[in-house]
């Protein structure tokens, strides 16, 4: 049973399903951001860890990241390089959340929009739960690779 | 008187008998032959004893072997030889000298003989003389006995004599006799020597020209051919000496040649090798060989291979020796013929060899470059594998430039949007106004001694948590909204004081360079102080 539920786990169709959720996450995180970058940078300023001469780059910036390791995560292109990324914002972004948490810093997530979205405890738990998605990602995920798609498999030259 | 006249006749007969035995040997001393020594030993004791007849034979194991006689009575018979020789045989003891044998005389004697002398000679041969009664019919008295006796060892000397000398002819007659044999064998081996020396070639054709000439030449005939036929082609080969034209005939006519031929020979299969005489030749005579054949000889090299010589009729009468040696020149051209031909068939096997091998190195060479080739292909495709294999290890693996490819792809993105985005902000901050920053101290100062205005320039969430007693909250991103709703009537000459920075943002800044865009002159701004450590009076 539990080979059976590890098996599961492991499953490479869970780890497709997986990167496809993250993919469209992170895409639809990217959008308004990239749109507004000043607001982003005022969401970023709360969080009073990043020092000002950095702020407007990283606004401008992390947004694009996040598009495109999502759209890489979509595509199926340097998957895992895409998922290690992942893996490290979101882990970036969990530290940020817990430390402005425990100073009980008065600002919003700015995950998907500007406002409206307080910082909290979930806020930590959802970052951590997609931090295990893309780990799992990186470990289990091999199917529809849009870099292996066109290239010959060494089985196949019979050498 | 009678005393006085008896020695003078044993002396006149002594005499005698010296005269006769002087005479007797001189007539022998010339005489070689046996039989001519018979006869005159005959006479000689005839004449010598007054005997009326006698007899001088050699007598060996099967009877008289020579015999002589003169005036016998009787002829002497077989029978009378077999009794004498038994009875010879028979007699016991060394028998060298003559002696005389009185059982045998007498009767027994076929001729009556009176006096029967034998002479012992070699090899088990006995001279026997024998003497009929004497003329006067007195008895032989001893003086007789010493004179045959006498004339015996003369006849027993001149017997062996003659007898070494007829055996030294007969050895000598033999002697030359072998001599001419040998010399026939050895002018055989030195004419064989010869045409081996003459023919000892290696091409078929050079074999046949030379073994030709040579037996016409050695044999003097004028005229000859030697045909090799192979049955198995239908190849021909023929070399013609002597004479005009070679005959020219056709495949049929050289197969009815050979018919004909073994056809005539007497033994009809052919072993390889052997040469066998054609008897008949008649037959032979109506093909226009050009001559008419007078001997011929059929062999076979090998199978399918025949040969065939035909020698015209030689010049000189040809003897039995003669024809000895012409099949041994045939033989012997044969074996030649065989070599020749024996080379050139290794000669062929070696031009195909050599063809062989040639084709092989040939194969061997191109082996070697498709091996050579193959080679390089399976290197390339162990090559490729290892790319491939490699390239599918490397999208299985994290790498630094896959990471440096999206950072950079997001990068350039990020750039070139913000450029275009009319929202876009800039990534360094535009230097502004200078403004001039005070100390803690001074700004309490301001505050109480010219009612100058505290401004909080945070964002209103840290404002409403934490900020100085009197002061008034003027975030920048609202700085144009507040400072239309309530401070637009503001004395431009009242000092402002701003504060409120994090390591974000250096709001105090923002803020301050606002108020000197909107014509206030004495705008400060106090940083590194906590906002419980200002005050901004009453407001």
């Amino acid at each position: 049973m539990t080979r059976r539920i590890l098996n599961l786990l492991a499953h490479p169709g869970l780890a497709l399903a997986l990167r496809l959720y993250l993919a469209g996450v992170f895409i639809y995180a990217s959008l308004h951001k990239i749109n507004f970058p000043a607001e982003f940078a005022d969401n970023i300023a709360g969080y009073l860890i990043v020092p000002h001469w950095l702020l407007n780059p990283l606004a401008v910036f992390m947004p694009w990241l996040e598009l495109v390791c999502g759209l890489f995560l979509l595509a199926g292109v340097r998957v895992r390089a895409a998922s290690l990324i992942i893996s490290g914002m979101l882990a970036m972004f969990t530290v940020a959340v817990v430390v402005a948490l425990i100073q009980d810093t008065p600002i919003n997530c700015g995950c998907f929009q500007s406002v409206g979205e307080a910082i909290s405890w979930w806020t930590v738990l959802r970052d951590l739960v997609w931090l295990g998605m893309s780990i799992h990602v990186y470990r289990f995920d091999r199917l529809v690779h849009m870099d292996r798609l066109f290239m010959v498999k060494p089985e196949e030259l019979g050498l | 008187m009678a005393g006085a006249s008896r020695p003078e006749g044993d002396i006149d007969r002594a005499r005698y008998q010296f005269r006769i035995l002087s005479d007797t040997a001189a007539e022998l001393s010339g005489v070689r032959y046996p039989h001519k020594i018979l006869e005159t030993f005959a006479l000689s004791a005839q004449g010598g004893v007054g005997a009326r007849g006698s007899f001088a034979a050699i007598l060996g194991a099967g009877g008289f072997e020579l015999l002589a006689h003169s005036s016998l009575s009787k002829n002497l018979t077989p029978e009378y030889a077999a009794v004498l020789r038994s009875h010879l045989d028979a007699l016991e003891g060394e028998r060298n000298a003559p002696y005389f044998v009185p059982s045998l005389q007498g009767e027994l004697c076929p001729g009556r003989c009176e006096l029967l002398l034998v002479c012992p000679l070699d090899e088990g041969k006995d001279g026997v003389l024998g003497l009929e009664a004497n003329l006067a019919g007195r008895p032989y008295d001893e003086n007789d006995r010493q004179l045959v006796a006498g004339l015996g060892t003369l006849f027993q000397t001149s017997l062996r004599f003659s007898l070494f000398a007829a055996r030294v002819e007969l050895l000598n007659a033999e002697l030359t006799k072998r001599n001419d044999t040998l010399d026939r064998q050895i002018f055989h081996l030195s004419a064989l020597r010869e045409l081996s020396r003459e023919i000892i070639r290696v091409d078929m054709a050079e074999v046949m020209d030379s073994l030709l000439l040579t037996i016409l030449g050695h044999f003097v005939r004028p005229r000859g051919v030697l045909i090799l036929h192979d049955r198995g082609t239908g190849a021909t080969l023929t070399s013609a000496k002597g004479g005009g034209e070679p005959p020219r005939l056709t495949g049929a006519e050289v197969d009815r040649l050979f018919f004909l031929c073994l056809a005539g020979a007497r033994e009809k299969h052919l072993e390889p090798l052997r040469a066998e005489p054609v008897e008949r030749l008649e037959a032979v005579s109506e093909l226009p060989l050009g001559f008419a054949p007078d001997r011929a000889f059929i062999f076979m090299l090998r199978e399918n291979l025949y040969g065939l010589l035909l020698l015209g009729r030689s010049l000189d009468p040809a003897t039995e020796a003669e024809d000895e040696l012409l099949q041994a020149f045939v033989s012997q051209g044969v074996m030649h013929l065989k070599n020749a031909d024996s080379f050139a068939t290794i000669s062929a096997l070696n031009e195909d060899l050599a063809r062989q091998n040639e084709e092989l190195r040939a194969t061997i060479a191109e082996l070697t470059r498709a091996r050579d080739r193959i080679s390089v292909l399976e290197a390339a495709g162990r090559r490729i594998a290892a790319v491939v294999h490699s390239k599918a290890r490397s999208l299985e693996r994290v790498r630094a430039v896959d990471f440096l490819l999206i950072l950079l792809l997001s990068f350039g993105l990020s750039l070139a949007f913000n450029t275009q985005n009319p929202r876009g902000i800039p990534l360094v901050e535009p230097p502004g106004a200078e403004v001039e920053s005070i100390s803690r101290e001074r700004a309490l100062a301001l505050v109480a001694d010219e009612d100058a205005l505290l401004v909080d320039a945070r964002p209103r969430e840290f404002f409403e948590r934490e900020t100085a007693p009197g002061a008034i909250n003027v975030p920048a991103q609202l700085f144009d909204l507040v400072y239309m709703m309530q401070m637009a009537s503001e004395d431009p000459e009242r000092p402002i004081v701003v504060f409120g920075r994090s390591v974000s943002r250096r709001y105090d800044l923002m803020v301050a360079r606002r108020f000197l865009g909107r014509d206030h002159e004495r705008v400060y701004i106090v940083t590194d102080v906590r906002p419980r450590d200002l005050n901004g009076g009453a407001q």
